[in-house]
């Protein structure tokens, strides 16, 4: 006996996403979804608003890793809010896990809440974690291919940034093919350009922060 | 690495068929996947014998269809088969756009056990 479904299979996540966006909207949060890979300096650029933007906006982090509280110690140096969650190598972050760690954080005393992903191209892009804005962060020493092999992630990205900028004359990476086939996955999207290292593009990120504070 | 992730939404959905149907044992399982998801059939497939295991669907056969990715251009609104990873409209040459179709996984329909016909035949 053949039953019909058609359901998404996605759906519980999706449902459990929509409880964290209308959370979060309740208490007047934005909520930014950090995707990069690994070592791409994801927390570096966290580290560096919350250093620079002396706490306007309030920034609140929830960190996603497999393992280790590394990350969370990073935030917590830097004197933000900050809750770890590890997914026991799991290789994304999913709804549920954000729900359970808002639980942690006072909502109603911050603006911006930042979630890093687990670092990884593919398996985030797929699950809606209730945030208004993606972040994409790619790093120079990746190279410049990384648009055109990862679609999915920058045809949604609502912001790319371009991480260690400094590093760019020691790297095979050709600023145009990046931003040529960024603007060809997804027309006009905002690209900015950083080094943590030396500074150069800083304001201009946290200037984008700042606007998404302000919703 | 995700597919482990997507068996166990798939299995929830499918173990709740089942036991609105009194919880027969599941003999097939049938997806829709879209073209755009990064899902690789072998992985899940995998993934789905691995998670079965020792429940009631275990031995069940995953059958999924592909679906074709279906973009809508910005600009003219034709609707197209994208031939490659950069969205070109054929109609218009404009760039990018949105996706109308195969941005998605669904379950399409379980099978259960059958257990008049299954028993006492012949």
């Amino acid at each position: 006996m053949e039953i019909n479904v058609v359901e998404k299979v996605m759906k519980v996540n999706d449902e459990l996403a929509q409880g964290v966006r209308e959370r979060l909207a309740k208490a007047g949060v934005v909520g930014l979804n950090f995707i990069s890979a690994p070592g791409s300096g994801k927390t570096t650029l966290i580290e560096t608003a919350l250093r620079n933007l002396g706490g306007a906006p309030r920034i609140a982090v929830i960190e996603g890793d497999p393992d280790t509280t590394l990350d969370a110690e990073r935030i917590a140096a830097c004197g933000a809010p900050v809750t770890q969650v590890n997914t026991a190598g799991g290789c994304h972050l999913e709804a549920n896990l954000v729900n359970r760690a808002l639980d942690g954080f006072d909502l109603e005393q911050i603006d911006l809440m930042i979630i890093e992903n687990v670092g990884n191209l593919v398996c985030p892009v797929s699950f809606d974690l209730g945030e208004e804005k993606r972040v994409a962060v790619v790093s120079t020493t990746e190279g410049h291919d990384k648009p055109a092999k990862y679609p999915k992630l920058f045809r949604t990205a609502h912001v790319v940034v371009l991480n260690k900028i400094d590093l760019l004359p020691y790297v095979d990476f050709n600023r145009d093919i990046f931003r040529d086939s960024l603007e060809k996955l997804q027309p006009g999207v905002e690209v900015i350009e950083v080094s943590c290292t030396s500074g150069e593009g800083v304001e201009a990120w946290c200037d984008w922060l700042r606007r998404a504070g302000k919703g | 690495m995700h597919e482990f992730s997507l068996v166990e939404s798939i299995l929830t959905s499918v173990f709740d068929v089942a036991r609105q149907h009194g919880n027969p044992p599941v003999t097939r399982v049938k997806l829709e996947v879209g073209a755009l998801q990064q899902v690789v059939p072998e992985a899940l497939e995998f993934a789905f014998n691995a998670a079965v295991k020792g429940t009631s669907a275990e031995g069940a056969v995953l059958d999924w269809t592909e679906i074709p990715a279906r973009i809508q251009c910005p600009a003219c609104h034709a609707t197209y088969e994208p031939a490659d990873v950069f969205w070109v409209c054929p109609n218009c040459e404009a760039q990018g756009g949105k996706a109308i179709a195969g941005d998605d996984i669904v379950l399409a329909s379980v099978e259960l056990e059958d257990g008049e016909s299954g028993q006492g035949v012949q």
